[in-house]
């Protein structure tokens, strides 16, 4: 360990002092044992007193007085993580970060032990994504909590958590967690490299890292899968993908993400095949159905009236004649009012915000078709609507649906069923369009590659997973070397 | 920049938008009929379906009169505060003399001509098509047209009719060598409609007409899967005891009566020669009801009871056969079998037309007894 | 524009090639060839597609024996850049005329079938802004549009299964009554139908496995002409011989005959549903027809899109009826046969005499 005599650049207390603006919690404990004068200077709200106390001060005091100076007390002090060979810089940062900054006076040079007292919440329950089956606990805001827990889960030596610190003002910790043997190195590079090219102030969350680092920016679909479970990180990371984490946040990023990753939750490993295959289902015609119905309703009302069946024309007929609004404007209004709705009772603390739920939903809608301002055919769609949006696992895939519900509303109100299919085409250009981490979105449909259809469109038991899926090009795609079972191996009767 | 310009276009194209059909701004009608007044008037009815909630009402009924299709329609639109579309019209009434006398073909070019009315509708005939859609006397249905609707549906599943729909009646119109025909629906006072039987057209217009019961013998031919209906056979006495099936203590001039369900049957039309042509069928039938009851057991009495079951057949199939020739109409498709082999696909229509009164058609009918139902 | 992996599997070739045949044409050509070869029309189409596989194996053999390349590159190379040029230009108005004959002939299927007072200006350019918006994806988009819109579309084939209950026999019996030059005359009038494998051409140098590529093609053009087939001969069964001269869509009459329990009138969601046919169709011709405009004047794809798209726009304010899009389609039709069918066989020709040439100065 070299030592660089940097006596004119590193700070004494004033010089702190100021620097720091005069803060009250700044604090410096001056010890002076014999000819020796030592300041330690610390931020006091940042640091755990007893750290401090028992194994700095403490420590220094019951030393003899020839041991007092900056190379024996640098190499021997019992603290784990210290810093040398500082810069100004450096020193106000790690104060700030809950380091202790130990100043000789007379040699004029210092080093920092670290003596931080982070706050952590507890690990609990998932409040946002929640699993019927399945581990339940959720990433914190720490990021070294974060950290531990995968490690917890996954103790392959192979794992790598690389760090990168962004941002300029206030400087935060980056993690980027792989497997190193299986992930791709392209994938891995053109992560690292958006993350390095970030310039800016303050990441408050890692969403808005997710959000820097899209393919495009414009889309209504999300191009990442942000995520709270450590099960869904660690099952993504072990297929392959690159996690990354960011301090302060509890939710993990999680890429490169395609369309059929965000129908997926982890639930449908835990839960059997059947079921899973059969939820996947229901999925895919909620979503679609999600986005199309109101629609339909829409164009079948203003321009196609023939598309509808003898025996409802009757109903149908009958539960528009009343309402006053075209049924474009009608349908909008409704939406607007579900979303509108959803908001409140989000914002709500949370009993209130279940009364307004049921309030809203039953009374609202009974009483504006009572009063005639809309059908009860519609309520009824546009209640399913929302219902299958909100059954993506995925919250963000939800609300893009619920976006891009919208628009196609509008082309059926101008142009009928054509403006659908115009959507629809317009829809699937823009995905066909659209990379996540230059992985193409709708993989494996398009470019089409079979057996990786059997992780994403259905799920079959688990015997005959014996390969990673190869959307996220793995370095090593054998899981099994050989069957879980051996089929043939039944008891002979 | 490119943005912008795709945004822009877009909105000009959203101010380019298609004329509304805000469906209860629509009259919608499901049935229209046709009456013939004198010389090229026509006068035609549509029934309109009432949307208002709180009106006893479902429907209103309009007249108007005109020479053509789209001035009737105009004159009716006049009457009323919706737009009239046939979109959703299901049925088109015709008037019985207006069949026989100006046929139906000018009207039906229309119809075929506007993509919005489908080519699914039901056609039939009506002896007043303003008095049967006036008929306030229908079951459960909001109005006439639906329950029309429902009685020309019923039928048409269970293929009692031969050709019901505009598409069926403008293909054999159109096709050399087989004559269309239609539903024929009677409308009496204080009952609700019901159909009576068929109407037999030449090119078209209206020749005849047959009863529903006989037009199984055409079915046969022409359908694969239809329902044939609950066959009566009427047999003289004698001729059971003649062939000594069983000791009846029955008056010689009695008449014995069977009736026979079908349950599949098998037709085609063999060409023998130019001049005669054998209809064949095969049915199996299930016996239903024999009047007197008697037991046919044994299996020489149960081929005697066939082949008499047949000959009566026969000689009925003969006698519709005969009416046929005489009204000049070819419902069986003759014709278009004769002009299928390649002899004589030469033919053209009015070939066909000269031959088929003078041809020989023998018909051939064969029943096989399957099964007695419960009790033997 | 990102650069895009310009490389797809052979599979795609499969795709691409169909969906590029099956467009406005399938809806109307049991009419066209009924009407020249009455009952025997199936025949004609069997040679027909019989033809079409010959004229695409010769397409293989040219395209392996110049080193693969576009047809534009083709032309360069063997005539010359100016003579090249010429040929490319014309290739180029050829595949624009196309475009345009396309989408005019779906904007009178879908303004008589429901949007009766829409101009047709409005429909062509908002065909036209989504193919400018998928083109300038890149290839590799333009062949997911293809694959897509096969399988969203596929599923229509089963609705034939309920004219089927409704046919009868003796429409198409007796066989061979017609005479070959009838026949024949059949095959040039469904050439328009049957166009559409020339993007082979165009697609070569993106192929990745390029020795599978005569495999996928021909399954490719064989589907289609079994399509075709099915079509014809179900509408023969189905309409009596004079409603079928008459009827100007057959197809979409037949899939209204189709009854569901939960829609009234089911064409009324297949003509909307025909976009997606035709989408891929005109996505390859536009695709096409600037990567000639690359080739021939060096102006970059993405700019080269918008410039050709103006034409079709014009063209849609002043070619717009019935009378003038059937004169426009026949034209189209028998220019396309004589360029596709006719001229390969010269290419090939001259492809041969070319090599034999290079060899034997080769020798000396």
């Amino acid at each position: 360990m070299t030592e660089r005599n940097n006596n004119e650049s590193l700070p004494g207390y004033e010089k702190i002092k100021s620097i720091l603006n005069e803060s009250p919690d700044l604090n410096c404990r001056k010890i002076e044992a014999g000819q020796v004068g030592i300041h330690i200077i610390f931020m006091k709200n940042l640091i755990k007193p007893e750290i401090l106390n028992e194994y700095v001060i403490k420590y220094i005091e019951e030393l003899s007085v020839e041991y007092l100076h900056y190379t024996y007390l640098m190499k021997n002090i019992p603290i784990e993580e210290i810093k040398v060979n500082l810069e100004e810089q450096e020193v106000i940062s790690s104060l700030l970060k809950g380091f202790a900054y130990i100043y000789f006076l007379d040699e004029k040079k210092a080093f920092m032990v670290n003596c931080a007292n982070p706050i952590e919440r507890s690990i609990e329950k998932a409040e946002t994504e929640s699993l019927v089956y399945g581990p339940k606990i959720s990433f914190t805001e720490s990021l070294t909590s974060n950290v531990k827990i995968i490690r917890q889960n996954l103790n392959d030596y192979n794992l790598c958590t690389d760090e990168i610190k962004i941002g300029e003002r206030a400087q935060k910790q980056v993690r980027i967690v792989y497997i190193k043997d299986i992930a791709n190195d392209d994938t891995l590079q053109t992560l690292k490299e958006r993350i390095k090219q970030l310039k800016t102030d303050n990441i408050s969350d890692s969403s808005v890292l997710a959000q820097c680092l899209e393919d495009n920016h414009y889309s209504f679909f999300p191009q990442f899968i942000l995520t709270e479970l450590p099960d869904r990180f660690i099952y993504s990371i072990i297929n392959g993908r690159i996690g990354v984490f960011i301090d302060g946040s509890p939710v993990g990023i999680i890429g490169p993400a395609n369309f059929f990753s965000f129908f997926e939750s982890t639930e449908d490993i835990y839960l059997r095949w059947s079921l899973s295959t059969f939820i996947r289902f229901i999925r895919f015609f909620a979503i679609v159905g999600s986005i199309f119905l109101t629609a339909i309703y829409v164009a079948a009302m203003t321009y196609h009236f023939e598309l509808i069946p003898s025996k409802l024309l009757f109903i149908i007929g009958q539960s528009r004649s009343h309402v006053p609004f075209p049924p474009l404007l009608e349908a909008l209004l409704l939406e607007l009012l579900i979303e509108l709705l959803r908001e409140a009772g989000a914002r709500l603390p949370s009993k209130v915000g279940q009364t307004m739920g049921i309030v809203g939903g039953i009374v609202i809608g009974q009483a504006t078709v009572e009063a005639g301002l809309t059908s009860n055919i519609l309520i009824i769609i546009v209640a399913f609507s929302a219902l299958g949006a909100s059954s993506a696992p995925i919250y963000e895939m939800g609300t893009a649906v619920r976006i891009a519900r919208f628009p196609i509303i509008i082309l059926a109100g101008v142009w009928g069923l054509n403006g659908i299919i115009f959507g629809i085409c317009i829809l699937m250009v823009h995905l066909l369009k659209l990379t996540s981490l230059n992985k193409p979105y709708l993989a494996p449909l398009y470019p089409l590659r079979m057996k990786d259809l059997q992780y994403f469109l259905i799920r079959l038991p688990h015997h005959f997973y014996m390969r990673r899926p190869l959307v996220n090009r793995p370095k090593d795609s054998i899981r099994l070397k050989e069957r879980l079972r051996n089929i043939t191996d039944l008891d002979e009767f | 920049m490119k943005k912008i310009v795709i945004l822009l276009c877009s909105l000009l194209c959203t101010a380019c938008m298609a004329p509304e059909k805000i469906i209860e701004m629509q009259g919608i009608s499901t049935i229209i009929g046709f009456d013939l007044l004198d010389d090229n008037t026509y006068k035609g009815t549509i029934s309109l379906l009432q949307f208002d909630r709180n009106e006893e009402k479902t429907s209103v009924t309009l007249s108007a009169d005109g020479t053509t299709n789209k001035q009737i329609r105009q004159k009716l639109e006049e009457q009323t505060s919706h737009d009239i579309t046939s979109g959703q019209l299901r049925t088109i009434l015709f008037n019985k003399n207006m069949a026989e006398t100006v046929g139906i073909s000018s009207f039906l070019d229309t119809m075929q001509r506007d993509s919005s009315i489908s080519d699914l509708i039901f056609l039939a005939i009506t002896d007043n098509a303003e008095e049967t859609i006036k008929n306030k006397n229908y079951e459960e249905y909001p109005e006439i047209g639906s329950y029309i609707y429902q009685l020309l549906d019923k039928h048409e599943k269970k293929e009692m009719l031969v050709n019901s729909n505009l598409h069926d009646f403008i293909t054999t119109l159109y096709e050399i060598g087989i004559d269309p025909t239609l539903p024929m629906i009677k409308n009496a006072n204080g009952v609700a409609p019901s159909i009576d039987g068929v109407a037999l057209f030449k090119d078209d217009k209206i020749v005849g007409s047959i009863s529903l019961i006989n037009t199984l013998y055409i079915k046969l031919f022409t359908n694969n899967k239809a329902f044939l209906g609950d066959i009566t056979v009427e047999i003289a006495a004698e001729e059971l005891e003649k062939r000594g099936m069983a000791e009846l203590n029955l008056p010689k001039s009695d008449i014995y009566k069977i009736t026979l369900h079908p349950i599949k049957y098998k037709g085609n039309i063999e060409i023998k020669n130019e001049e005669l042509v054998h209809l064949n069928a095969m049915i199996s039938v299930s016996t239903l009801e024999l009047q007197p009851s008697t037991s046919v057991k044994n299996k020489d009495s149960l081929n005697k009871m066939e082949q008499l079951i047949g000959e009566a057949l026969n000689k009925e199939f003969g006698y519709i056969l005969e009416e046929l020739k005489n009204l000049n109409t070819d419902p069986i498709g003759i014709g278009r079998k004769i002009r299928s082999v390649r002899k004589y696909s030469y033919l053209t229509e009015e070939d066909l037309r000269q031959k088929y009164s003078a041809l020989k058609i023998k018909p051939n009918i064969k029943v096989e007894i399957k099964r007695t139902g419960t009790v033997d | 524009m990102k650069s895009n992996i310009r490389f797809v599997n052979a599979f795609m070739a499969f795709y691409i090639i169909h969906t590029s045949q099956i467009g406005m044409g399938i809806l109307g050509v049991p009419r066209i060839v009924y009407l020249e070869s009455k009952k025997d029309a199936w025949i004609s189409i069997l040679l027909s597609g019989l033809f079409v596989s010959l004229i695409t194996w010769l397409m293989i053999s040219i395209l392996k024996k110049n080193e693969g390349g576009t047809l534009f590159e083709i032309h360069e190379h063997i005539f010359g850049r100016l003579i090249g040029s010429i040929f490319n230009f014309l290739i180029v108005i050829y595949f624009i005329a196309v475009h345009y004959s396309i989408t005019i002939s779906y904007v009178e299927l879908s303004l008589t079938w429901g949007y009766e007072g829409v101009y047709e200006w409005v429909w062509v350019l908002a065909l036209l802004i989504l193919t400018i918006y998928a083109v300038s994806g890149g290839f590799r988009v333009v062949t997911g549009v293809c694959f897509l819109s096969f399988l969203l579309t596929i599923w229509l084939l089963f609705v034939v299964y309920r004219p089927l209950q409704t046919i009868n026999l003796t429409r198409i019996l007796p066989i061979m009554t017609t005479t070959p030059s009838e026949i024949m005359k059949g095959v040039v009038k469904s050439s328009y139908t049957m166009l559409g494998f020339e993007t082979l051409f165009f697609i070569f140098p993106f192929i990745k496995e390029k020795n599978k590529l005569q495999l996928f093609s021909q399954i490719a053009v064989w589907f289609t002409t079994i399509l075709v087939l099915i079509t014809t001969v179900v509408s023969i069964l189905f309409f009596s011989a004079k409603e079928l001269e008459k009827n100007v869509w057959p197809v979409v009459s037949m899939i209204s005959t189709v009854h569901f329990s939960f829609i009234e009138r089911f064409e009324f969601v297949a003509v909307p549903l025909w976009i997606l046919v035709i989408f891929p169709n005109l996505c390859i011709t536009l695709y096409i027809s600037s990567m000639g405009i690359k080739q021939i004047f060096h102006i970059k794809q993405k700019y080269g899109i918008w410039l050709i798209s103006i034409i079709p726009f014009i063209c849609s304010f002043l070619i717009t009826k019935r009378v003038d899009n059937n004169y426009f389609f026949d034209q189209i039709g028998k220019i396309g046969f004589f360029l596709w069918f006719i001229y390969p066989i010269f290419l090939y020709g001259i492809t041969i005499i070319k090599s034999k040439i290079n060899t034997r100065s080769r020798r000396r």
